[in-house]
């Protein structure tokens, strides 16, 4: 389950909200263990009454009473009667066993199949590998419910071998799944050690390999149980199988089938005992895989807004600054509430100023960029504080109002350029959608010249060939020009440039930040660099402001950040910066805790309340 | 391109090859069986011994096994062991229905499909469950059954559509759609919700790339990141579901087929089983073997042109 709660502004809604989710994780927990006893209750109930038909069942499965025929439930025929007034419910029980064991059968084949091949070919690899995939991949090409129809119009009256063979051929989805999950242990460090330690390859996999896959070996499972209840009932429907008079639960249906008009009464237990018995199976499997399965990454693109708020001290504050962030919070929702991430974040930047945010990775940089783009991604939340551009709140508006300033006034770079682009467009329309939507003074007719001129911007040396090419197609550095051509696209008075050059080779790197320079010079924005490098702060930033775990501890104009750090973490991680080191000895490393303004704060009232 | 189908081609010839001879194999470990069927029960063992001579099963498999595929590829598959019709006029007149039962209801759990899951895929929580529900009981309702159902609740209470039946789209095609709704219906329900929880993973997979979230900020707004980017990222998923769908489907339909009285491949081979007539059989299974076949390869080409990784190769 992932949260899914709609950006919340102030702290006392934002706690709300999570006890709300509290209560409904809780509620659907206990849903979903009723759900289960259900499940078990239905499949013992049948499982008992099938095995014990003999002795439980209250007529003969073939005992006639001509004169009660096609009887709706009564007390003496809960589930009515047939066309020669055989008794519905003595039949299902009897007529379970051919169903189940032809289920079991298929069951068995599919997991001993499936476990054994796919751990030979995930533990082992190499030549074993090698032909058990290749088995699979004809297995699965082949048109499985016709194999079947193969093999029945050779042994007709045997459903059990028809569902062996269904066994087989359903096995690769169980083979592939418990390979690749074996695939992955096998790497796994305690895997190595056990062998390097001279244990034996059968020890090792039900030791370690096969207690990891349990949970996808029992859900595949009993989906695969579901259909095969399913597919030997269709079989059986058509006619193979166990032959009337003697009953199965498919040529019960088929017969209710014949006199759906006299007696529609009958379709609904006969085919409601397969229905409910695969759909307990199937449930019971969807539960353990909630157990098993982690949640699905989180969604990067963020919800907006529904409605704009007016913030109070939204025009207030205009002066020469061009962004003013003030006390920014932002956390994500927990089962135990929200998680502050960043807190407490206020800075400025001026027109054409450069501000370096600098700290170590996991410091909450990238949290308090995205906040200000309004892209903080599903589960997270701005909890706390304002956004001012140029006067406006961008913390409080909905998409459309948004869209008057991303893009268009402030844009972003990303840090990593490889996967900042959409991989199916090719760079020449990616950027002119980007012009579409935030130059609208572009004209239709303009916008191929306009692309090359902002290629040319990002002094890619033939902006025609760039155009032309997918982002795989590019290099690192060439990716990250376009990016930057893409951010561009709208002329924006301020840039958040991540980290613009982390992820690119050292001899990239210098490019970059020359164009960024270059750029600066040329329009005039502001920029928001953040950084690790204190190379990337003494070429390009005016100021710095230093943070450590989500909050600010230090801002300072750059030249005095080098010269004088105040804060003892700031000082640290100076003297870590490996630009400094000398060759032969170790890299300075961060060591120890530091306090953050908000801990220097319970700190003190700690101190003042035992004074007091 | 060229290469991709080449590659495809070889691939198919080895399928056709086992899924071929697997029903050789298997007919021969019964030999004799077809005399009797033609000539009954009673029939003396000398008669039996002619016909068998007669119909070259007294040959050793692999030779009839040549003989069957040399034919086969003339483009004569025999006569019916029961009928005595040529098997492949039966799949001309039969192959028709059960492809447009496959392909409609592949298209309407399709689109439903799709819909639903980039419904759940953005909005989450409780469609994202409603859709795993609904996914299980696409999985535990047998589709025989609920062909059952509809007949009597939509034919026999309500009286809208008619029960049974089939007529060529080229004759009457408001009538041939009217007669394949409730097949359609029973058949693609079990579509719907596979295809859906693909699509919604596809599209959760589409929405947490790093993509989504730069463009975002660079103000594309949420209409096109959603419905172009999102749709175009988890398409190749998307088909590939689809295309699934639609051979399971295309192999599903002997139960409703015979139901719903659809002159179809799936009634036929259902028939042919029972009566032994191995021809037959062999024939359709040719059938279904090379619409898998055809229908990876189009798949195949799908992808290539919307992921261009593989395109430009």
């Amino acid at each position: 389950m992932t949260a899914t709660v709609a950006t919340v502004r102030a702290t006392a809604t934002g706690g709300n909200a999570s006890s709300r989710s509290r209560t409904r994780h809780r509620r659907a927990k206990l849903g979903r263990r009723i759900l289960a006893g259900v499940a078990v209750a239905w499949l013992l109930i049948v499982v008992v009454a099938v095995a014990g038909a003999q002795w439980l069942a209250p007529y003969g499965p073939r005992e006639q009473d001509l004169l009660n025929s096609l009887q709706g439930p009564s007390a003496a025929h809960l589930l009515g009667t047939d066309t020669l007034g055989r008794d519905v419910l003595s039949r299902l029980m009897y007529g379970g066993a051919p169903t189940l064991l032809g289920v079991l059968t298929a069951v068995v084949i599919f997991l001993v199949i499936g476990v054994v091949a796919g751990l030979i070919a995930g533990y082992f690899g190499g030549i074993p590998d090698r032909i058990i995939t290749a088995v699979t991949t004809i297995q699965i090409a082949l048109p499985g419910l016709v194999v079947l129809f193969v093999v029945l119009s050779v042994f007709r009256n045997s459903t059990v071998i028809a569902m062996a063979v269904y066994g087989i051929m359903a096995s690769p989805t169980m083979v592939l799944l418990v390979r690749s999950s074996a695939l992955s242990v096998r790497n796994e460090l305690f895997v190595d050690a056990a062998r390097v330690s001279g244990l034996s390859p059968l020890y090792i996999i039900f030791q370690h390999v096969l207690p990891r896959s349990r949970g996808i070996i029992v859900v595949q499972t009993a989906v695969f149980a579901a259909t095969a209840l399913v597919v030997e009932s269709t079989l059986s429907f058509l006619g193979f199988g166990t032959q009337a008079p003697d009953p199965s639960w498919g040529n019960m249906v088929n017969e209710a089938a014949l006199r759906i008009s006299l007696n529609p009464f009958m379709l609904y237990p006969a085919g409601g005992i397969i229905a409910l018995t695969a759909l307990s199976i199937g449930v019971l499997g969807d539960l353990t895989r909630d157990k098993f399965v982690q949640g699905w990454s989180a969604a990067k693109l963020t919800r907006d807004r529904a409605r704009s708020v007016e913030s109070a001290t939204g025009n207030a504050m205009k002066d020469d600054a061009l962004l003013t962030v003030s006390g920014l919070g932002v956390g994500y929702h927990s089962p135990n509430g929200i998680m502050p991430i960043v807190r407490d974040v206020s800075f400025s930047i001026k027109r054409g100023e450069t501000l370096g945010l600098v700290g170590e990775s996991g410091s909450g940089k990238t949290t308090v960029a995205f906040g200000i783009l309004g892209v903080i991604g599903e589960g997270v939340a701005v909890t706390d504080g304002q956004v001012l551009f140029d006067g406006t709140d961008l913390v409080g508006l909905n998409g459309p109002d948004l869209s008057a300033y991303r893009g268009k006034r402030l844009a972003y770079v990303a840090q990593e350029p490889m996967v900042a682009l959409d991989p199916n467009y090719k760079v020449g329309k990616q950027l002119a959608e980007a012009i579409r939507s935030n130059d609208p003074q572009t004209s239709a007719k303009d916008i191929p010249a306009r692309i090359l001129e902002l290629l040319g911007q990002v002094e890619l040396p033939d902006p025609a060939a760039a155009a032309a090419k997918y982002p795989h197609e590019l290099s690192g550095g060439m990716a990250q020009r376009v990016s930057i051509a893409f951010a561009l696209a709208g002329r924006p008075e301020l840039l958040v440039a991540d980290e613009p050059t982390t992820a690119l080779d050292v001899t990239v790197q210098a490019g970059i930040l020359g164009l960024l320079l270059r750029l600066r010079e040329q329009t005039g924005m502001s920029m928001l660099i953040i950084t690790h490098d204190w190379g990337v702060v003494a070429d390009v930033c005016d100021r710095v402001v230093v943070m450590y775990k989500g909050e600010i501890v230090e801002q300072a104009p750059a030249a005095t950040i080098f010269s004088d750090p105040q804060h003892p973490y700031t000082q640290a991680l100076l003297a870590s910066n490996p630009h400094g080191a000398k060759p032969g000895q170790d890299l300075p490393v961060i060591t120890g805790t530091f306090l953050t303004p908000s801990m220097e704060r319970e700190a003190a009232l700690v101190t003042n309340g035992t004074e007091r | 391109m060229a290469r991709l189908i080449l590659s495809r081609i070889a691939f198919a010839i080895p399928i056709l090859f086992v899924m071929t001879f697997l029903t050789f194999f298997l007919a021969s470990l019964i030999p004799g069986n077809a005399a009797i069927v033609i000539l009954g029960q009673d029939a003396t063992q000398d008669s039996i011994d002619a016909l068998n001579a007669s119909l070259g099963f007294d040959k050793p498999i692999l030779v009839q096994y040549f003989e069957w595929i040399s034919a086969a590829v003339r483009g004569d598959l025999g006569t019916s062991l029961y009928s005595g019709e040529q098997v492949t006029r039966v799949l001309g007149q039969r192959f028709m229905p059960t492809f447009w039962l496959a392909l409609l209801a592949t298209a309407v759990s399709g689109i439903l499909g799709v819909v639903f899951g980039v419904f759940a895929a953005i909005k989450g929580g409780i469609i994202s469950r409603f859709l795993d529900g609904v996914g299980m009981l696409g999985i535990s309702l047998p589709n025989f059954w609920i062909a059952l159902l509809l007949i009597v609740i939509v034919s026999g209470q309500l009286k809208l559509l008619p029960a049974i039946g089939y007529t060529a789209p080229e004759d009457d095609l408001g009538d041939w759609l009217r007669h394949l709704i409730l097949p359609v219906a029973a058949l693609g329900l079990a579509g719907i919700a596979l295809i859906a929880k693909q699509a919604r993973d596809a599209y959760a997979d589409a929405l947490s790339r790093d993509f989504m979230r730069f463009m975002q900020a660079n103000g594309i707004g949420r209409t096109s990141l959603i419905l172009k980017h999102g749709l175009r990222y988890a398409s190749v998923p998307i088909v590939a579901a689809i295309s699934v769908t639609f051979i399971n489907f295309f192999g599903a339909t002997a139960a409703l087929e015979q139901i719903f009285s659809i002159p179809g491949l799936g009634s036929a081979v259902a028939r042919a089983t029972l009566n032994h007539d191995l021809s037959q059989v062999q024939g359709i299974v040719l059938a279904y073997t090379v619409v898998i076949v055809v229908v990876t390869l189009i798949t195949d080409v799908v992808y290539s042109i919307l992921n261009p990784k593989i395109g430009t190769r």
